[in-house]
């Protein structure tokens, strides 16, 4: 067979096989234009989940009359010039393939005026191929209609899914948009019904109110972190809220919506303790990194991004939302009331609305936390929990039941309290306090060489500073070869499984805290159970031991360890409501 | 067979034997004791699970006809252990494969195994090798043994290490984290170099036997087998095999300070540092030594439970001082009272915090035990 170089079309269209595979990916790319344009008004409709009608317009700077036709020339863009750019991306696209690839698959007409210049142009494109080309009025900014996506593309639209997909797939990526645009205002229709529209006036809060409605931004509060090369800005759930999946997730680097397993990764970091497996806050995180730090050039569709210092990154998040929670978790229970109190004031508007859990933070103090050897010591404990009625919560013991729980009254509610997951969770921070006090590197008197495959030494050889951590000194001796400087004690005898071990759950996860699985397991175990009659004394210090330390709701696996029955709700079942 | 006996004659010469037997029932001869009964060699029991194998022999008994008989090993050392003091009588009944075991007006038997399989001990070609003083290989393994892994992936070190070099028995403990050495001088000129490290569990065996004499025991080897043997007495084991690794390199020759304590005083502190109670961790008891000129501080800390500082005054230091250095309590200790039964005085010769320490007694060099510092993080 003689090879023959490709024409034109077919290259755009083998081209757009990789950028478009579908119409939420037409969107994408146009809206990445439109912003690149700087707009700060992108409306977008679509009929047919896209397949038969997408419309793009902005308000943005336009298309030259005379570059119109360049610009649907492959790799033709204005955002890249030099090779030097690509590592300073500030453009959401940069390729030049957007639109030289949609219209080889798809009939398509521009709309675009251009700031600079009287009039705009008009032109019609199918396939590939210019029909049509005019001078034409408009207002300044672009608008771009498809139609009949892959026509001329008969095996992409078979794999095409339902309309109702598709369209949710692009409702779900033009709310993404949204949220990282927050100062852009989208609107969306599809089937000539309005979805939404976002205020563009630079609240992600407002974002997520028009997108969801009032009720998604309950129990949201923001973060906000400023670094030299990194800063993070975006609203995170209260533990009080969770969903099933990911897909009340949002993340942004440089305001580019992205999906990164790290992120995910960092977020159920912060979150553990407070949130059980497979529950996942809502978050929308906006990172901002410096353009050298981080390469969004790894995909096509550009929804990968890889950062430079991919550890500091995950430290980073992981710790600027911990913080916020655990600001957050001393006041929940101020938190409740409060919040109910500034609903009704500002009830009218979510654009006038504030939000401002940080005050409440301030208002309430909690007395500092002691280390108390023998909480259990009976008298003073109680008299402590007289003193502690007047200035915190209004804690009074009522009993324990089942021997498995504690009733108690605080702040003028009932609580129930899960006896062990109490237990456990102070436990836990006793041991957690103590944990950065000194640890033993217990080196070796015969420093013992093992062998590991290449893939271990790998993970090895990332890992030293954190092998460290759990008291192993290894030192690489050739290709294969480690040298064992130090282990821990327990680990004697077994230090070469023990290793191996580590090596496996170091490949599955990413940054493993095997100190704390090793004191969450040993808290549940000294903890005391279910049928473990208590005292009054003792059901009274575990509850003052617990008020006082941070997330005290949720047991160190993430359960909760108390819940309520408000007086609301108890005459709501006595049918007292309204009376 | 039969034969009659003092109890206690029978009952000691059963302990030394039955533990060599299998305790698992893989192969059910190995969990037996044979009895042996021989007009010239009086009663010898055997007893083996192919790792380690004891033979054992007494004189002290009347012979009234020979044979031989397997019994369960356990059982037997049990059931002779719970017997009067008085003269038993020991009679093989052919026909219902009964021991008859009589003592007094009383009387029991044991089922026996049918023999015919029981292995031979694999010590036809003995090769005798070198003959130690009792008491010798006696204090050897004691203050070497205690150092070695209970477990380990590397087999060498659950092992104690003989090495014959030049004029020289080097015998050699560690479970990586220490280590404990023994020299002592051949007088047997053209002795072969060679070195065998023997499983823990037989060292545990020998100790029982090995009494506090200048009688010899002698020593020989087989391929993979050595064998330990008195008159009366014969102890085979398989050897562990590997390579162990190079032990006079991890001992130090030369230190910055030398610190002499009163042994009495030593123990003491650390026993007392010793009761302070692990934080609910996997951590390790921990004392950290604070030398100055003329004494030492010894300090303990529990984040739950509180601190020990403790003073040991007059102490001899040579060298340098005024820096701290923290050791794991429990192989401090351990090293520590091997000396301070023999010695009024310990020293303990380190370099800087980090080096690897020497504890001995200061008027003995052959032997010691070597101590590396734990790294802490304050």
């Amino acid at each position: 067979m003689p090879i023959n170089l490709l024409h034109e079309q077919l290259i755009n269209k083998i081209a757009a096989g990789e950028v478009i595979e579908r119409p939420a990916s037409v969107v994408k790319e146009l809206l990445d234009n439109s912003i690149d344009a700087g707009a700060n008004q992108i409306i977008v409709s679509i009929a047919q989940g896209g397949t038969t009608f997408i419309e793009v317009e902005d308000n943005g700077h336009g298309i030259k009359a005379q570059e119109l036709k360049l610009a649907f020339e492959r790799h033709a863009t204005s955002k890249l010039k030099e090779e030097e750019d690509l590592f300073h991306i500030i453009t959401m696209g940069f390729r030049g393939e957007a639109l030289p690839s949609i219209a080889s698959v798809s009939r398509l007409e521009i709309f675009s005026h251009n700031a600079d210049e009287d009039a705009g142009v008009y032109a019609l494109i199918h396939g590939g191929k210019f029909l049509d080309i005019h001078e034409q009025a408009m207002p300044v900014g672009t608008r771009i209609i498809i139609r009949d996506l892959f026509y001329n593309v008969p095996a992409r639209k078979k794999f095409l899914k339902s309309i109702v997909t598709e369209a949710n797939s692009i409702h779900d990526l033009v709310c993404r948009y949204a949220v990282a645009r927050p100062d852009i205002s989208f609107t969306y229709s599809n089937e000539r019904k309005t979805y939404f529209k976002t205020p563009g006036n630079g609240s992600i809060k407002d974002v997520l109110v028009s997108l969801y409605g009032r009720q998604y931004i309950e129990g949201l509060v923001e973060v906000d972190y400023e670094g030299e090369d990194y800063s993070i800005q975006g609203l995170i759930s209260t533990p009080a809220i969770k969903r099933l999946n990911r897909k009340n997730q949002f993340y942004f680097v440089n305001n580019r919506p992205i999906k990164n397993p790290m992120l995910y990764k960092a977020v159920d970091t912060a979150y553990r303790g407070l949130l059980i497996s497979r529950e996942y806050p809502v978050v929308a995180l906006s990172l901002k990194v410096r353009t050298d730090l981080v390469d969004v050039n790894v995909h096509p569709q550009k929804t990968e991004v890889r950062f430079a210092d991919e550890r500091q990154v995950f430290t980073l998040v992981e710790s600027v939302l911990r913080k916020r929670l655990n600001n957050l978790e001393t006041n929940w229970i101020s938190q409740v009331y409060k919040s109910d109190l500034s609903l009704s004031v500002t009830d009218d508007s979510f654009l006038t609305r504030s939000f401002k859990p940080q005050e409440q933070v301030a208002s309430y103090s909690i007395p500092p936390r002691t280390e108390e050897l023998f909480p259990r010591s009976v008298n003073t404990e109680i008299n402590e929990l007289m003193e502690t009625t007047d200035t915190a919560h209004q804690i009074k013991v009522l009993g324990q039941i089942m021997d498995s729980y504690i009733l108690i009254e605080m702040d003028r509610e009932l609580w129930i309290i899960d006896q062990h997951a109490a237990h456990e969770r102070i436990l836990f921070e006793r041991y957690k306090y103590s944990q950065s006090r000194q640890e033993h590197i217990h080196a070796l008197v015969i420093p013992l060489t093992l062998q590991f495959s290449t893939e271990q030494m790998e993970i090895i050889n990332h890992n030293q500073s954190w092998f460290h951590e759990q008291g192993f000194e290894l030192e690489a001796i050739g290709h294969n070869d480690i040298l064992l400087r130090a282990a821990p004690l327990p680990a004697l005898g077994n230090e070469f499984e023990v290793i191996m071990e580590l090596v496996e759950i170091l490949k599955n996860s990413a940054y493993p805290d095997i100190y704390r699985e090793m004191i969450i397991r040993m808290a549940c175990r000294k903890a005391i159970k279910f049928g473990d009659r208590l005292t009054m004394d003792e059901a009274g210090s575990i509850m003052t031991e617990l008020v006082k330390l941070d997330n005290f709701k949720h047991c160190p696996h993430g359960r909760p360890t108390m819940v309520r029955l408000t007086s609301g709700e108890l005459e709501r079942m006595f049918k007292r409501t309204g009376a | 067979m039969k034969l009659t006996i003092e109890k206690s004659e029978l009952s000691s010469l059963t302990t030394l034997v039955y533990r060599a037997a299998a305790i698992r029932d893989t192969i059910p001869v190995l969990r037996g004791l044979l009895i042996e009964v021989s007009p010239d060699k009086g009663l010898t029991m055997t007893a083996t699970d192919m790792e380690i194998g004891i033979r054992a022999s007494t004189a002290q008994c009347n012979v009234l006809e020979a044979g031989s008989a397997l019994v369960n090993a356990y059982y037997f050392a049990d059931f002779i252990k719970s017997l009067p003091d008085t003269t038993i009588t020991l009679e093989l009944n052919q026909e219902s494969s009964r021991l008859n075991v009589l003592y007094g007006r009383s009387s029991g038997f044991i089922n026996i195994y049918q023999q015919m399989e029981y292995p031979n001990l694999p010590i036809d070609e003995l090769k005798k090798c070198l003959s130690l003083p009792q008491k010798v290989l006696r204090e050897a393994l004691k203050k070497t043994v205690f150092a070695a892994a209970v477990t380990h992936f590397r087999q060498v070190f659950t092992g104690v290490l003989f090495d014959i070099k030049a004029d020289k028995l080097n015998i050699v403990a560690s479970d990586t984290h220490r280590l404990a050495f023994y020299t002592y001088t051949i007088d047997q000129p053209d002795i072969e170099p060679h070195s065998f490290i023997i499983p823990t569990r037989t060292v545990n065996e020998l100790n029982r036997v090995l009494e506090d004499t200048d009688d010899t025991i002698d020593i020989a080897f087989t391929a993979n087998n050595v064998v330990f043997y008195k008159d009366d007495f014969l102890l085979f084991s398989r050897l562990i095999e590997g390579q162990y690794p190079n032990y006079e390199q991890v001992i130090p020759s030369s230190f910055n300070t030398r610190l002499m304590f009163d042994s009495e005083a030593l123990i003491k502190a650390l026993e007392r540092s010793r009761t302070m109670p692990l934080d609910d961790k996997l951590k390790i008891h921990s004392v950290q030594l604070n030398l100055r000129e003329t004494e030492v501080q010894f300090n303990t800390h529990s984040d739950d439970m509180g601190e020990i500082e403790d003073v040991i005054e007059q102490v001899k230091v040579d060298g340098d001082f005024d820096f701290r250095i923290a050791f794991n309590t429990n192989y401090f200790l351990d090293a520590v009272k091997l000396f301070a039964s023999e010695s009024k005085f310990i020293s303990i010769d380190l370099s800087g915090s980090l080096g690897p320490s020497v504890i001995k007694n200061p008027e003995r060099n052959d032997c010691l035990c070597v101590l590396v510092p734990l790294r802490t993080s304050q």
